[in-house]
């Protein structure tokens, strides 16, 4: 396997963590290359939140937290971001909200004053929801003819059911219209606040220099929260007990999109790296793993043939995912599960574990080049508890990892009788 | 930023720009080949693309599983771009295991093989990227625009290329524009990373020194001028949505008009990346078009943006319309503001934003080492480094004079091409 060298990784020694009296856990780290800084993080207020007449309200109300503030209105919040050639950006998850921005380095107490501004004081303004909602209807709409989105959709909502992980954004729309500001106002009151949030920084400014700035823009955010737990929320779901299979028809498509899978490890899970490992072999690495090489490659099938791990807090999904004409989805179909069948009852070859051993270790210091591949690593390692030793750590936990644990991982997860199985495009016309 | 790189041209032509950058221990290295769709005729289209695949196929020396594997396997990325005017590959690795991409990158260049069974499989591979493309509602819409902008330069042509193309071109073909453009000397190669640039260039002194030099036949292309049919386009679909497209001509790359047009952009529509890995973006709200179109509740959102190359190419405003609304209306409103700008100029303060703006979206765009090796190869395509290490500076030149000659030149409604897409 080959050597990578690793002691540049962000760990203990370039780290600096903090935890503020009100909750919030600040990573910064110094990029002294960089002139521009990128801020990311999150906060537990997430989907799972939603009220069971209205979904998609957190969702709303993340999206709308940039339009105005008690203080400023839409077009000063615009113009102080927008003069500088900043940005920020607030989502919702299933878990949390996520915030990211990036900004040139002089510029960044702006942003992470700013950050604070939207979340402590959103006014939601009034003609700005409309405005939202209607680009919510019209993502809908586009929704709806996009087969790549509609078979994620539907495979969610089969896997993971009325959960937080099955409800995806576009299922909201019926509750859209309900949604009114005194919700959002109420979500904001209720649940939005410092505790437990993470503030992760990479930028070319001292890292003491970073951290005196969080301190002095969010040490004196003071906030009363409810308390929830989001693990009440999430309870755990049983691997599909036989193999469902759904087709959505689209009109006036070209390709149809084929999504097969089921349940993947949480993040935490033991059997995370062995998982990561063997979804490299199956669909990711080279040209798309062994997926790739026999429906694309040698088969000439499909422009795209992989498989993805993702792997949640309280539970995650393995997939594998083609785009192919509609005369070749049942032979798509057929060779993936011939595919899956060996990949479940024979053990990998020394070559494959080493080649993806080291893709996955080489990769490391190359998606660790940017501020916001360094702020994405930091928050990860928080989030998840990994510790900030644990890029320094993960060498020996994926040298270990052997061909057996990969099969053992592999069957214990990726039953081929039983996959949801959904495909999206024409097939009548 | 550090702006040193080194220029070196081998015997056999080849085009070799080094920059030294130690922060960390990575190399990306990028061969840029002059070809892409702009060198393809009626009937022939799709080849440049086409070939970029085939060229993944491997050689005799490097089978197409150590081009797919050797890379990864190293931790390394690699990929490849296929563009108007020019074609790209490029690896990104860890300094120590780049010997790799030198010799494979080096050997590909004159020895891949497109063997026939390879080029039936990649046939329907490429048919289903274009299946993928053409499920994009909007995909016919810039198909006709596209068409209409340019009635005879193959700038109009997508690059992917034509389906009934890719039906019946032959390995023969494929292997024919293989050979025609794929030469050192029609070739930029760039390496930027962790490196000593003297013995870099002995490496690949060595690595191409069996490479001949071969005769490129020269391209007679004429630039389109302004649009001069001014006409709305219509087409429909099953998405009940309705976007609109505005199109006008842009200056090419190495035009001097670039500068004012960047800065017209973002007081327009907001501020655009260059760069195909650029980071960081920021939002439009402030942009008249923003202000006028979805602040007014006739849009749900606009966006605009140009892309510098060889030959004048577009500038195309895309508006997706809040339904019920008239697309006619949002056409006069647009043509309106332009007009605004040609009578009464931009503020002062709007040049220092839309400077400040470049100055942040450049500095996002150099942020690791494939960027940086990315911006020299790009701006050798159609002009020379010295144009993005140049562009602050020349943006930081442009007066509002400038920016209402650009937009007085250019952006004249009677030169102008409207496409509407709206449900069946």
């Amino acid at each position: 396997m080959t050597q990578h060298d690793h002691k540049n990784l962000p760990g203990p020694e370039t780290i600096l963590r903090k935890r503020l009296d009100n909750g919030i856990t600040v990573l910064v780290r110094e990029n002294s290359y960089s002139s521009t800084a990128v801020l990311s993080g999150n906060m537990p207020c997430g989907s799972y939140l939603d009220p069971m007449d209205k979904t998609g309200l957190a969702d709303f109300a993340a999206s709308c937290l940039t339009t105005g503030t008690k203080t400023r209105d839409f077009l000063e919040l615009s113009e102080l971001l927008e003069s500088a050639g900043a940005s920020l950006n607030v989502g919702c998850g299933p878990r949390a909200f996520t915030f990211n921005g990036s900004c040139l380095a002089e510029d960044l107490p702006m942003l992470l004053g700013l950050m604070r501004e939207v979340m402590d004081e959103p006014d939601f303004p009034s003609d700005h929801l409309e405005i939202h909602r209607q680009r919510m209807l019209s993502a809908y709409e586009l929704h709806l003819h996009d087969p790549e989105s509609m078979v994620n959709e539907r495979f969610d909502r089969l896997l993971f059911g009325d959960t937080p992980y099955g409800r995806t954004d576009y299922s909201t729309i019926p509750e859209l219209n309900s949604i009114t500001r005194e919700d959002l106002l109420g979500f904001h009151r209720r649940y939005m606040g410092p505790r437990d949030m993470i503030v992760a920084i990479s930028g070319g400014l001292p890292a003491e220099l970073m951290l005196e700035e969080c301190e002095k823009l969010l040490g004196s955010w003071e906030k009363p929260q409810e308390a929830v737990d989001p693990a009440d929320y999430f309870p755990q779901i049983p691997a599909p007990a036989q193999e469902i299979s759904e087709h959505i028809e689209i009109p006036e498509k070209s390709e149809t999109a084929l999504l097969m899978g089921t349940m993947g490890p949480s993040r935490k899970s033991p059997d995370y790296i062995p998982a990561v490992l063997a979804n490299s072999i199956l669909g990711e690495f080279g040209m798309m793993g062994r997926i790739g090489s026999v429906v694309r490659e040698d088969n000439g099938l499909a422009y795209y043939a992989g498989s993805s791990l993702t792997s949640l807090t309280y539970g995650g999904c393995w997939t594998i995912e083609a785009g192919v004409n509609p005369a070749n989805t049942e032979k798509a179909i057929e060779l993936i599960r011939r595919e899956l069948k060996r990949f479940t009852t024979e053990k990998v070859n020394a070559k494959e574990l080493d080649d993806v051993k080291s893709f996955y270790l080489g990769s490391l210091p190359l998606s660790l080049e940017s501020n916001s591949g360094i702020a994405a690593v930091m928050g990860t390692m928080e989030n998840f508890n990994l510790g900030l030793d644990y890029l320094v750590r993960l060498p020996d936990l994926v040298k270990n990892i052997t061909a057996e644990e990969i099969l053992e991982t592999s069957r214990k997860w990726l039953d081929p009788d039983r996959l949801i199985r959904v495909t999206a495009g024409t097939t009548q016309k | 930023m550090d702006t040193t790189y080194s220029t070196h041209v081998l015997d056999n032509g080849l085009t070799i720009l080094l920059k030294e950058i130690h922060t960390a221990p990575v190399i990306s290295h990028w061969v840029w080949y002059r070809v892409g769709s702009r060198n393809e005729i009626p009937g022939k289209t799709g080849l440049s693309h086409w070939v970029e695949h085939m060229q993944f196929k491997g050689t005799q020396e490097f089978p197409s599983e150590f081009i797919d594997r050797e890379i990864s396997r190293h931790g390394g990325h690699m990929n490849a771009f296929t563009y108007l005017d020019w074609t790209a590959f490029f690896e990104t690795m860890p300094a120590d295991a780049i010997d790799a991409a030198i010799d494979m990158e080096a050997d590909r260049m004159s020895n891949s093989l497109y063997d026939p069974e390879e080029v039936e499989s990649e046939r329907t591979v490429i048919i289903s990227e274009r299946e993928g493309q053409e499920n994009d509602p909007t995909y016919r819409l810039n198909e006709a625009i596209r068409r209409a902008a340019f009635p005879t330069h193959p700038y109009g042509t997508e690059i992917i290329g034509q389906k009934e193309d890719l039906y019946t071109l032959s390995r023969d073909d494929l292997y024919n524009h293989y050979r025609t453009y794929y030469t050192p000397n029609n070739a930029v190669l760039v390496m930027a990373g962790d490196f000593d640039s003297s013995e870099m260039l002995k490496r690949l002194e060595t690595a191409y020194k069996h490479t001949p030099a071969r005769e490129v036949p020269k391209t007679y292309i004429q630039p389109e001028g302004l649009i001069s049919s001014p006409k709305t386009i219509e087409e429909h679909g099953p998405a009940d949505v309705t976007t609109m497209q505005m199109v006008w001509r842009a200056p090419a790359g190495n035009d001097p008009d670039i500068f004012p047009l960047t800065i017209l952009d973002s007081v327009l529509s907001g501020p655009s990346s260059l760069n195909m890995f650029g980071r960081g973006s920021v939002s439009n709200r402030t942009s008249r078009f923003y202000r006028k179109l979805v602040k007014s509740g006739l849009a749900v959102a606009i966006g605009g943006g140009y892309v510098t190359t060889i030959d004048p190419y577009i500038y195309t405003l895309s508006v997706f319309v809040l339904p019920g609304r008239d697309p006619l209306l949002i056409k006069n409103l647009v043509h309106e503001e332009i007009e605004k700008i040609i009578r009464e100029g931009i503020t002062e303060a709007e040049l220092a934003k839309a400077r400040k703006q470049a100055k942040a979206m450049f500095a996002y765009s150099c942020e690791n080492i494939t960027n940086q090796a990315y911006w020299l190869g790009y701006t050798s395509m159609f002009s020379d480094p010295t144009w993005y290490i140049n562009y602050l500076d020349n943006l930081s030149k442009v007066t509002v004079d400038d920016v209402i000659a650009v937009t007085s030149k250019y952006f004249r409604p009677e030169n102008c091409l409207t496409g509407i897409y709206s449900s069946n």
